[in-house]
């Protein structure tokens, strides 16, 4: 088992600093796969990053119609291949994520392919390279799902379809509240 | 019930990467191949069956040697009644008989005395009566013919030679 990407949207800041990352990433073509999404504006200024969820079963990649986007041996989807794409948008409408972005001029998709030439070798994808405040970490998968400190959550229901994820996402921990940002006793909510 | 999704998605959706080229091409091959065999072998019971005679003993009376004369022609049906087949006697001793369904599309095939032909006339199919076979037109091959006996004066059918191309 290898490394997969957690996110624990509590120590989010909102910099957008995985977005500029993942535009320098080299192969990115400048075009940022990543998302920075702001929960409820006006109300908060809580942000939650969003990259790829690598699902086990990526509903894009079985969209597709020309079999363009493809998964590694190790399991992460990678984005579209150049010479295959055909911009149909398919795995647009089938990803629950809403990941797959689709650049109309070049008629092609691109969505997060882990900076695999970087994690392949092992070394941290651009995002969590960059991330100031470690909302979005590079560790080890066996670990993270079994034996995380902190309530963490890889299976997601879509109206009865269960759908696996390698990408973890780390749950507020509103029981102890030993993680990140919270209320203290005299706050008047 | 996982096993056999995981199986057909396996099957269906050519996304693994490190399974590409087995795929694409081996794969595509592998398939084309199998294919033909499995085809290849799912003939083999029709042509079994397509060669085997079909034994029919049944014998059935036509007419008495006396009733037709010579360029004459007599309906009958045989084996059974919806096989439409035409008894010829084409000299004084000579007789035959062919079944009537053009081998073609399977118009009924009339005996033409002055032309001395049985002929379709749906798509101008000609054939020999001597022995059935296609003198001309599209019919693929010839009439099959009625083995005919002699007895008590009276001609009898006793069997069908399918015609050998």
């Amino acid at each position: 088992m290898g490394k997969v990407l957690y996110i624990d949207y509590e120590r989010c800041i909102g910099c957008r600093a995985c977005i500029v990352g993942c535009e320098e990433c080299s192969g990115h073509d400048h075009m940022s796969r990543m998302f920075v999404d702001e929960l409820n504006p006006g109300e908060t200024v809580a942000t939650s990053p969003t990259p790829c969820m690598h699902c086990v079963t990526p509903a894009c990649a079985e969209s597709c119609p020309v079999q363009a986007i493809s998964i590694t041996a190790d399991g992460f989807v990678l984005s579209a291949s150049m010479e295959k794409c055909i911009g149909c948008k398919n795995c647009t409408y089938a990803c629950p994520f809403g990941i797959p972005r689709v650049d109309d001029v070049k008629k092609m998709m691109y969505k997060c392919d882990m900076c695999y030439d970087r994690t392949s070798k092992g070394t941290p994808p651009m995002c969590a390279s960059v991330c100031p405040t470690d909302t979005i970490q590079f560790l080890d998968e066996q670990e993270l799902k079994n034996h995380s400190p902190k309530e963490v959550q890889y299976q997601w229901d879509f109206g009865g379809t269960t759908i696996e994820t390698k990408t973890v996402i780390g749950l507020p921990d509103t029981r102890s509240n030993n993680f990140g940002y919270y209320d203290g006793e005299g706050v008047q909510s | 019930m996982k096993k056999i999704e995981e199986f057909l998605r396996s099957l269906t959706f050519n996304v693994r990467r490190d399974r590409e080229l087995d795929l694409n091409r081996r794969g595509f091959v592998a398939s084309t191949l199998a294919l033909m065999g499995v085809m290849f072998l799912s003939s083999t019971p029709l042509v079994v069956l397509s060669k085997r005679k079909e034994a029919t003993d049944l014998e059935m009376f036509i007419a008495n040697q006396g009733d037709l004369e010579v360029g004459d022609s007599v309906t009958f049906g045989y084996p059974k009644e919806s096989d439409p087949a035409l008894l010829i006697r084409i000299s004084e001793e000579e007789y035959r008989a062919y079944h009537i369904k053009c081998t073609h599309l399977m118009c009924p095939v009339y005996w033409d005395k002055d032309d001395g032909r049985l002929i379709c006339p749906c798509h101008h199919g000609f054939f020999n009566v001597e022995d059935g076979s296609v003198i001309a037109g599209p019919p693929p091959r010839g009439l099959p013919s009625i083995t005919l006996s002699f007895k008590n004066n009276g001609i009898y059918a006793v069997g069908v030679t399918q015609a050998q191309h």
